[in-house]
């Protein structure tokens, strides 16, 4: 042991006596020294943030409609505007909702927060008269006094436009971020929200220590090390190292952690810098940041272990240093090959949600597409759609509207189904939905039909035929549009891609009285084909919605199950199944509320969708990861049994036998009878050339290559203790439920660090081997 | 093999191949069966001209090469074995300390690897750095080291750990004479100490002063062992050196029957003669003949070959 460590202390030596080492904490010394004058200060918000005009196109509506009235806060303001903004504005205001790129909803959003903040900080801007009937607080209703600074006035500005629009503008918090250099901000106030800081630090940081180490640092350790081994092996230093009492193996691994010293120190000062600036300058003191330093240790030892063992064989620094480098390039293109693949083509042909009844299959890809199973042909064939989202590339509709779940409803007579089509608002965010239809004459091709009242939880079919749209403000039935009408609209719909259709009042019939409390956005809603019943979950507090004899809605039994915790649910029967953000999944009775059996997921896996059997026989439970949970409502208890395809999953279901049906990533499904817990039928869906390609030729070629990009996602881990991350989007900000439901990218911290180990092993025991049988 | 403790290194019929090109078709015979008995205590030499495979036969028995045949043991124990290892110390041909490092932490690294406490490389550390010569030198990075000052160390080095045997491979190499001489006298001093001392090099004077015992290999064979006084004994010179004072034709007739006699005259009646005399008994004749011829002999030598001459007979001869 004593002349490993020796050998280990000479690494040390080595490196303290390379001016490689000195430049290197040199160039981090110079980084942290020009980090440490950053601060941040908090002031009071001066400006309305992007994210704060909730309501954007309501808010034009309304500037717009009260333009003539300039005694109205709305024309007061519109009249502030120049010529060429109300212009723009009147423009928004006219126009359609879904018209408009990408690009122009965006910009129009943000348009209009430029046009408002240039104004805040106007004097002009408050007039007693005008905001007389605004519900002010005194300190606001006081003319703002001469000698009043600019930001101070923008502040009181933008809580008096807070008050006077606050069905359309929700300023969450009253102060703002600037970010300072020296003591001098640069900035001005930050366009997010104090409260996001940690995790806009977290995204920095994680640049940072990647720009730094991850590739920097590794570059610059890779080029010092790499004549470490070769020098190692030169004849009149080998004989020498090769006559004392060591083992040759131990020798080179010993080497090899020596090597590893240069990039501890680099790491090691980096980190500890960082740490002290995050604590000292904004006091975030993350202790979980000295986990970055074996992290990227291990990440360095991965192209290391390739740089040794050539070392090794060739004993020529250059040559291995050239090669590690074209090993490290083709493990990117490999990576970004299979993540590519993987995202814009394999995930969007995997099915990603199914739905049958009457006899019908239906299931949904990625890319949003429905397919239909012919059993005939014995596979998924594809359903016609009208694209109203045709600005979407396909390949992104899936990440784009991650957070909206796109499912076909059947009906129980198997002639029509319908879903719900998200469609994009012109100001940014997601509008109301487009109902699509389709019938069996029609080959179930999929037409747009109305757009809903407001934003829809979901579509259902009653066994009656019956359409049920709960919405955030209330139940709504969709009694749609005669055939005539429908045709009408069939045929602009294909003249302008759908584009002109329109809500219509008459269409759908409000099943609940103005009474009716409000249903939080953020909520899971389910609904139970036994009685056409509701349930609403938030936050943990957890509604019954009746449906009373004369077909409308109540609120029935309320409980509040004392926790806060994200979650989704479905009814069945008398069985309603809740699977929370933490992995805990509560079965529970649907009338009573009372609980009668609890099981967790396994660690760290996230619930994606909860299903019942419409009579209450079973239910099931699907993550993020593939993972199957099967309730046996018979049993009253949760089965250690799982599917096959539990690990692999996509979807889940019940059929209207009650059967439990399992879609895997090749796009089949296999169903189950979960009273006997065996598969009874299996739909073989066929995959096409670019998935075979994936699974057979990408994705096993980048199984037994060591993966250090993934090791990023350990840093993720590490910063935010998630093990997999919901995709962020502007369509999927629809509060905790989204969060769960939304598609995840998901990350196997340990497979990431098992499968990088084991490729750092093979190239040592390589190496090992190759030296053990070698004559020097 | 049976292993004689009376004996630090024994080999038997150890042979070697080097395989190189595609698939290691190519073959070299570095060695071919070599069997040596070195004696404890003593300093060994071998010699050997340049690819004769000394090199080889001593990373062989370091474990640093592995042999392709025969059996060959160290201290008694498995030739390469970490225990034998243990026991050997070994300066190698153009050896390369790191550079980074000092005597001290040179003496220091190596020590430890030898398996040496740092209170016991402390120890020896300076009466080692006395002995080859580097004190006052200890804490200067040997990266400013001339050859022969690294050649110490590296001598310096192979003794830290009180090795019972000392394998040296071209110790002198690069040394100046000063140096070779503190060299050969730390070598008789560990012999001395019964340490015992297998030594490559090919300056044959220093193998003729310091060996004991040598072995001469070539193209991989051992052609000659033995003690430095047995390899001459072994080819004797048959020239005979005589001076004499008398008649130069008493002189020139009794040396005549003698092919390649040299008669040189040092004064008018005073002769040296170098004559070729292959028997005694014609020496004896020849003596015979000069008294006969009222010639007096005032002094007759035989001279003796040095190592070189010996070796160049052996080498020459195994290459014809």
């Amino acid at each position: 042991m004593r002349a490993y460590l020796a050998i280990l202390k000479d690494s040390y030596r080595e490196a303290a006596a390379s001016m490689v080492l000195w430049l290197a904490l040199g160039g981090i010394l110079l980084l942290l020294l020009a980090l440490a004058p950053l601060g941040l200060v908090t002031s009071s918000n001066t400006t309305l943030r992007f994210q704060e005009l909730v309501d954007p196109e309501k808010f034009v509506q309304a500037l717009y409609e009260g333009r003539s009235d300039t005694q109205s806060p709305e024309g007061h303001l519109w009249s502030k505007l120049n010529a060429k903004q109300q212009e723009k504005f009147a423009a928004f205001a006219k126009s359609d909702d879904t018209g408009g790129r990408g690009g122009q909803r965006d910009g129009g959003r943000f348009f209009i927060v430029n046009a408002i903040n240039g104004l805040l900080d106007k004097p002009d801007f408050y007039d007693p008269v005008v905001f007389e009937r605004v519900e002010l607080d005194d300190d606001l209703r006081t003319p703002d006094a001469e000698s009043i600074s600019k930001a101070d006035l923008a502040n009181r500005n933008l809580r008096r436009l807070e008050k006077v629009f606050s069905r359309y503008i929700s300023v969450s918090e009253n102060s703002a971020l600037s970010l300072t250099y020296a003591g001098f901000d640069f900035t001005g106030p930050l366009p997010f929200l104090p409260s996001q800081i940690q995790s806009i630090v977290d995204s920095w940081l994680a640049w940072l220590l990647w720009l730094f180490l991850g590739f920097g640092g590794i570059l610059a350790a890779l080029l010092f090390t790499a004549t470490l081994i070769p020098r190692t092996f030169e004849p009149g230093e080998i004989s020498l190292l090769l006559s004392k009492p060591v083992h040759r193996s131990f020798l080179f691994l010993t080497k090899f952690l020596g090597g590893c010293v240069f990039t501890l120190i680099c790491a090691a000062m980096l980190v500890t810098g960082l740490w002290l600036l995050l604590g000292l300058r904004l006091d975030m003191w993350r202790i979980e940041l000295f986990w970055c330093i074996p992290v990227y240790i291990f990440l360095f030892a991965i192209f290391f272990s390739v740089s040794a063992f050539l070392g090794a064989i060739w004993r020529n620094a250059i040559v291995s240093v050239i090669l590690v480098i074209i090993f490290w390039g083709g493990l990117t293109l490999i990576g970004v090959a299979y993540s590519s693949m993987n995202e814009f083509v394999v995930k969007n042909r995997r099915l990603s949600e199914i739905s049958a009844n009457g006899g019908l299959v239906f299931a949904v890809d990625g890319s949003r597409s429905v397919h239909r199973w012919d059993s005939v042909e014995g596979d998924w064939m594809p359903v016609q759609q009208a694209d109203i989202n045709v600005q979407i590339p396909s390949f992104v509709r899936r990440l784009f509207f991650s957070g909206h779940r796109f499912r076909v409803s059947v009906s129980q007579d198997g002639q029509r189904i319908l879903a719900l089509q998200p469609t994009l608002s012109r100001m940014g965010g997601i509008g109301p939905a487009m109902i699509l239809s389709g019938r069996e004459n029609e080959k179930y091709e999929l037409q747009p039909e109305l757009k809903t009242p407001e934003s829809m939880f979901g579509i259902f079919q009653t066994s009656d035929g019956e359409v049920i749209l709960p919405g955030p403000s209330g139940i709504y039935r969709f009694i749609g549009q005669t055939e005539q009408e429908r045709k009408a609209q069939t045929y602009l719909g294909g003249i302008f891609g759908g584009l002109l259709s329109s809500s219509s009042n008459k269409a759908f019939e409000k099943l609940t009285e103005k009474d009716f409390p409000a249903i939080a956005a953020e909520s899971s809603v389910a609904f139970n084909l036994t009685d056409a019943g509701l349930m609403a979950l938030n936050e943990g507090e957890l509604r019954r919605i009746d449906r009373t004899a004369d077909g409308k809605y109540t609120a029935g039994n309320f409980k509040d199950l004392q926790w806060k915790e994200p979650a989704i649910l479905s009814v069945g029967g008398n069985l309603l199944l809740i699977a929370r953000g933490d992995g805990k999944v509560l079965a529970m009775d649907a009338s009573t509320f009372d609980q009668i059996a609890e099981s967790t997921l396994p660690a760290g896996e996230t619930p994606r969708a909860v299903e019942c059997a419409s009579d209450g026989s079973s239910a099931a439970v699907v993550t993020h990861r593939g993972t199957v949970l099967v309730y046996d409502g018979t049993g009253r208890k949760f089965l250690s049994w799982a599917p096959r395809e539990s690990g692999s999953a996509s979807a889940i279901a019940f059929d209207e036998n009650h059967r439990l049906m399992v879609v895997d990533y090749h796009r089949g499904v296999r169903i189950y009878d979960v009273a006997t817990q065996t598969p009874v039928d299996q739909l073989r869906g066929s995959v096409d050339l670019p998935s075979n390609l994936f699974y057979y030729v990408v994705s096993p070629v980048y199984t037994i290559l060591p993966k250090p990009g993934d090791l990023d996602s350990a840093i993720q881990w590490i910063l935010t203790g998630e093990k997999s991350q919901v995709i962020e989007n502007e369509a999927n900000q629809n509060g905790l439920r989204g969060k769960l439901e939304s598609e995840r990218v998901t990350f196997d911290v340990w497979n990431t660090i098992v499968s990088n180990l084991v490729f750092i092993a093979v190239m040592l025991g390589l190496g090992c081997l190759y030296i053990a049988r070698s004559d020097f | 093999m049976n292993l004689n403790t009376d004996f630090v290194i024994q080999t038997s019929d150890v042979s070697k191949i080097y395989r190189s090109g595609l698939f290691g078709r190519k073959k070299f015979h570095a060695l071919k069966g070599v069997s040596l008995n070195v004696p404890r205590g003593k300093i060994y030499g071998l010699l050997g001209p340049n690819g004769a495979g000394k090199t080889t036969l001593i990373k062989i028995l370091l474990g640093i090469v592995r042999k392709t045949g025969g059996s060959a043991s160290v201290l008694g124990m498995v030739a390469g074995s970490r225990a034998a290892r243990r026991q050997i110390g070994f300066l190698p041909e153009n050896h390369r300390i790191p550079r980074h490092l000092t005597a001290n932490t040179a003496l220091e690294y190596y020590g430890s690897l030898s398996g040496l406490s740092m209170s016991e490389i402390r120890k020896r550390r300076p009466e080692l750095l006395d002995a080859v010569g580097l004190r006052g030198r200890e804490n200067d990075r040997v990266a400013g080291y001339s050859k022969g000052m690294l050649q110490r160390l590296g001598l310096a080095q192979s003794m830290i750990h009180k090795p019972q045997l000392i394998v040296l491979d071209e110790p002198t190499d690069g040394v100046d004479p000063v140096g070779r001489r503190e060299i050969r006298e730390v070598l008789q001093r560990l012999a001395s100490e019964g340490h015992s001392v297998f030594l490559n090099s090919h300056l044959l004077q220093e193998i003729e002063l310091v060996c004991d015992s040598v072995a001469i290999l070539n193209h991989g064979q051992c052609l000659l062992t033995g003690t430095v006084k047995e390899l001459k004994a072994a080819l004797k010179d048959s020239t005979v050196f005589l001076q004499v004072r008398g008649q130069e034709a008493a002189v020139r007739k009794a040396a005549s029957p003698f092919v390649g006699a040299v008669i040189r005259t040092a004064t008018a009646d005073a002769f040296e003669v170098e004559v070729a005399i292959p028997s005694q008994q014609e020496l004896d004749r020849l003596i015979d003949t000069l008294r006969a011829d009222n010639v007096s002999i005032w002094q007759i030598a035989r001279r003796e070959k040095t190592l070189e001459e010996v070796f160049m007979n052996i080498v020459g001869a195994n290459r014809q």
